[in-house]
């Protein structure tokens, strides 16, 4: 399926030079198109402002038929981004049932964006903080800035 | 909806009378009608391959759709990859990859398939009248997942394939594109539709089969003429291998027809680097490829200047005058040397600048690190004194608790000490007193005691000189009278001395 490499091509091309507010896309290895490194800035305003979040995208072969997949590199507490080395990211729009060929990353990356400024504890991946969320906002913000603070201060 | 499906109708009645009603009658359109051979890429108003479910006939489609299930579906399958296996069969030449085209402007937005992101290529239109390329529909049915036989976009189930219409077929014609063989040197622009016919007939920069039966290669077409250009000639010269092609190709980038012997007169005047060439300076011939040396080296006449033109000299001139001049300047013998040092010079500020560097780093680690240090200091004295505050309530009140008692104790301790002194003074006293006392007695006594011994004396002086028993009595009597304890003694002494008066 080589078709996708023109779009792959065009849609990494739209990412850098129009990249989504606070984001900045590279290939993780020049020469291959379906490894993407995404640093994502906390949205301001957000408990996650002042964060520089790796992320980690990547392209299944036959893309655009199937969902990439979104993983966070950088620690970070939120309900919808599960809490170990994976990071994946709980996004309804990447679930292999829900993805559609025609989505594009740009928009992947701007929902990605926005569930970080505001999660969605409705579908979240860590229960427990997504409870905390509901329950005790205060501890679950104070966490959260810890974290930021802690894992993604670093540029 | 309907109004829609009504103005739909009413465009293709009113100018396309024939259309829907040919469609009907002909039903499904088997596969041998269809020419899907790839010189046929410029045929963009491409035949339905699959029956096209008539615009303004949607019901009665939709009826003979359901009774045959998915069937077009996998008609269609099966017709894609046909087409396929006979593109792979014929495919040796194949001039224009029309996924690959370079757009010269951006086309609009409702001309792009929604899965290649680029302008349709043989777009097809799905039952829910989503349009894609017929490529990228065949990707996505064959892509086995699980919503493949939904529409990508809204996820209708997918139950028939029409062609597009005409306008889109045409509004994608019109679209503009370089042509392919531009890397190569052809710059024009075509539309999309002509691109096929200029790559394959006319661009001038397109590899095209060699001529010559036995040879297999390629060649431009602009140096096409009948014969193979890819024997290997060989240079009387320079004894270089090369083709004939590439003597051309090199010897004369802009295009050219002609192919003569003057290619290999160009090869010698113009590459050939056993060529005789003349020093333009002391016109000496010479092999171009000793042409660089002789004139670094020993060209007589080639301008130069004196070495010391970095200090300042202004000499130049011929080498020979040059290297004359050179032998008693000043400044050029100097001129290695500052040369030298103008090198270390430049080495030692490239390692300053490194080093300035490295200190900027350095200082704004320390900078960071004194940042945390004070930090950590304030918060430990925060904690320190926080930790005071609780303990110290109590301590501080048990420390005045006890500097009273302490004090207190004092207080007692010299109290006592005063009561013991005054005290011992008073014992004092009265033993002072007391002594005093005894010492008078003590004197009385001495005094009656040398009284009553000058009187013992006395009696005995007298009684050893008189034997008057009268005055001994006398005596005896005296001295009863004036002491009665000694009396006794001079009685006792009177009562045993008697006998022997």
């Amino acid at each position: 399926m080589s078709n996708n490499q023109k779009r792959i091509g065009k849609e990494f091309q739209e990412c850098t030079q129009t990249p989504p507010k606070g984001c900045t896309v590279k290939l993780v290895d020049e020469s291959n198109l379906l490894k993407w490194e995404i640093i994502m800035d906390g949205p301001e305003g957000s408990i996650y402002e002042g964060g520089h979040f790796k992320l980690l995208l990547t392209l299944p072969n036959d893309y655009p038929f199937k969902p990439p997949v979104l993983n966070f590199q950088t620690k970070v507490y939120h309900p919808n981004i599960t809490n170990d080395e994976k990071g994946s990211m709980c996004l309804g729009m990447l679930r292999a049932d829900e993805w559609k060929p025609p989505n594009k990353i740009i928009n992947v990356l701007k929902m990605a964006r926005g569930l970080l400024e505001a999660p969605n504890p409705d579908d979240a991946v860590e229960t427990s903080i997504a409870e905390q969320y509901k329950n005790d906002r205060k501890g679950f913000e104070k966490t959260a800035k810890d974290w930021t603070k802690k894992y993604a201060s670093g540029k | 909806m309907s109004e829609y499906d009504d103005d739909r109708e009413l465009y293709y009645l009113g100018n396309e009378p024939d259309y829907a009603a040919s469609v009907l009658a002909s039903g499904f359109r088997a596969a041998p009608e269809l020419d899907f051979a790839v010189g046929d890429l410029d045929d963009f108003n491409f035949e339905p391959f699959v029956t096209a479910a008539p615009r303004g006939q949607t019901s009665r489609t939709a009826s003979l759709l359901q009774s045959s299930g998915l069937l077009q579906v996998d008609e269609f399958q099966r017709l894609v990859e046909l087409k396929r296996d006979e593109s792979s069969e014929s495919g040796t030449y194949s001039p224009v990859g029309l996924r690959s085209l370079e757009y010269v402007t951006t086309p609009n937005e409702n001309l792009i398939c929604a899965i290649c992101t680029s302008p349709f290529i043989k777009p097809v239109e799905l039952n829910c009248q989503h349009i894609f390329c017929e490529e990228c529909l065949y990707d996505h049915l064959k892509s086995g997942i699980q919503s493949a036989s939904l529409c990508p976009k809204c996820r209708d189930p997918i139950e028939s394939l029409c062609p597009t219409s005409r306008l889109l077929t045409q509004l994608l014609d019109e679209l503009e594109v370089v042509c392919p063989n531009e890397p190569c040197g052809c710059k024009t622009l075509h539309k999309r539709y002509t691109i096929h016919d200029h790559v394959s007939s006319y661009c001038d920069f397109e590899n095209v089969p060699c001529p010559a039966a036995d040879c297999e290669r390629f060649i431009p077409r602009r140096l096409l003429n009948g014969e193979c250009l890819h024997s290997q000639l060989e240079c009387d010269e320079c004894e270089d291998l090369m083709m004939e092609m590439e003597l051309e190709v090199r010897v004369l980038p802009t295009i050219s027809y002609s192919i003569s012997l003057t290619r290999q007169q160009d090869h010698i005047k113009n590459k050939c680097p056993s060529g005789l060439l003349c020093c333009k300076h002391c016109a000496l011939n010479l092999r171009r490829g000793d042409l660089a040396e002789h004139h670094a080296r020993d060209c007589e006449k080639i301008p130069i200047s004196c070495r010391g033109r970095i200090i300042g000299c202004p000499i130049t001139g011929p080498r020979q005058f040059v290297n004359e001049h050179m032998k008693t300047c000043p400044i050029a013998l100097m001129a290695p040397h500052i040369q030298e040092q103008n090198e270390r010079q430049s080495k030692l500020q490239a390692e300053t600048s490194q080093i300035r560097s490295q200190l900027i780093d350095l200082e704004t680690k320390f900078d960071e690190l004194e940042a945390s240090f004070k930090q950590l200091s304030t918060s430990i004295k925060r904690e320190r004194r926080q930790s005071l505050a609780t303990g110290g309530t109590v301590s501080a009140s048990r420390v005045e608790e006890l500097t009273g008692r302490l004090d207190e104790l004092a207080l007692d301790h010299n109290s006592r000490i005063d009561n013991a002194t005054s005290e011992n003074a008073r014992m004092h006293m009265n033993f002072v007193n007391e002594s005093l006392r005894n010492q008078q007695q003590f004197h009385t006594f001495n005094a009656t005691l040398t009284v009553m011994r000058n009187q013992l004396n006395m009696l005995s002086s007298l009684r050893a000189t008189g034997n008057n028993a009268n005055n001994t009595t006398n005596a005896a009597n005296a001295v009863n009278a004036a002491n009665s304890g000694s009396s006794g003694i001079g009685l006792d002494s009177v009562r045993r001395e008697p006998p022997k008066l």
